[in-house]
């Protein structure tokens, strides 16, 4: 998945994902000393549905992102980093556990829930 | 408009977020923030040719605490979100949507309601495309009193 102006728009950057899981860094506004958590709240869904699109497998298709709960410890302190993972999934679900730390640790955690569709093959 | 939160809209209207994602404030009153999201070529990155759903959640975070901002009284101050949860329930295709963000519980955990509908403009106008609750724990703001001994 490619939002390369939100990434630039929220400081998203180094992202990495495989094997139904995606990371990111989340660097401050400028003018800002850290993340706001709007920054990381953009920045948990973008990379929630990278890593699900590593999971893609036809004829199953995405379809959006039906459930975001994000429950946050803290303020961030200077660069933070995502890390999503499909936990569980299945043809009509994925299932995404996510943690958001900096160099304190975690300051947050959550789970996302991604909707999948099977595309029907016609029959003639 | 009221005009009570003159201030507080200039300082929203000129946070880089908002300007870049085409936000705009469009009714404030005590306990409520009501924003309109425009589609453009940023916020415009969801499947379907949809708005992201990290800009809707973001979006909805910034009305709350918009809405949230209208309530605080002398030294008080939002020090961060505590709890976000949104349900997204239609894709997000509409020229204009609508964030319409109400205080529900006021306290040192504020607790705000937030929808996310189809816009004026559009044939589904006033349809819920998501709903999200956002907790905001308040705190005072440090004294600028400096004790010495």
């Amino acid at each position: 998945m490619s939002t390369p102006k939100l990434d630039s728009l929220f400081r998203i950057e180094a992202s990495r994902e495989s094997n139904g899981r995606a990371q990111c860094d989340v660097r401050a506004l400028p003018g800002q000393v850290a993340p706001t958590t709007f920054s990381l709240t953009a920045a948990v869904d973008i990379t929630l549905v990278r890593a699900v699109s590593t999971t893609v497998q036809p004829p199953q298709e995405m379809n959006g992102t039906a459930e975001l709960n994000v429950t946050y410890l803290r303020q961030p302190i200077g660069t933070a980093h995502v890390d999503c993972e499909v936990t569980a999934q299945s043809d009509t679900v994925r299932l995404v556990d996510f943690t958001v730390s900096d160099a304190d640790g975690v300051l947050a955690r959550g789970r996302g829930t991604y909707a999948m569709t099977v595309q029907r093959t016609r029959h003639q | 408009m009221n005009t009570q939160f003159i201030e507080l809209i200039r300082d929203w209207k000129s946070h880089p977020l908002l300007v870049e994602l085409d936000v705009s404030v469009t009714e404030l009153s005590p306990g409520r923030a009501l924003l309109t999201l425009t589609r453009n070529t940023t916020n415009v990155a969801g499947v379907r040719n949809s708005i992201n759903g990290g800009v809707q959640a973001a979006v909805a975070e910034i009305a709350a605490h918009l809405a949230t901002s209208t309530l605080l009284e002398q030294g008080d101050q939002i020090e961060f979100t505590q709890d976000l949860s949104i349900s997204y329930l239609y894709s997000v295709r509409a020229t204009t949507t609508l964030i319409d963000a109400k205080v529900l519980r006021q306290g040192r955990l504020t607790v705000v309601d937030v929808e996310i509908l189809v816009g004026d403009e559009d044939e589904d106008s006033g349809r819920l495309n998501a709903k999200v609750r956002v907790t905001c724990s308040l705190g005072r703001r440090p004294s600028k009193s400096v004790v010495t001994k």
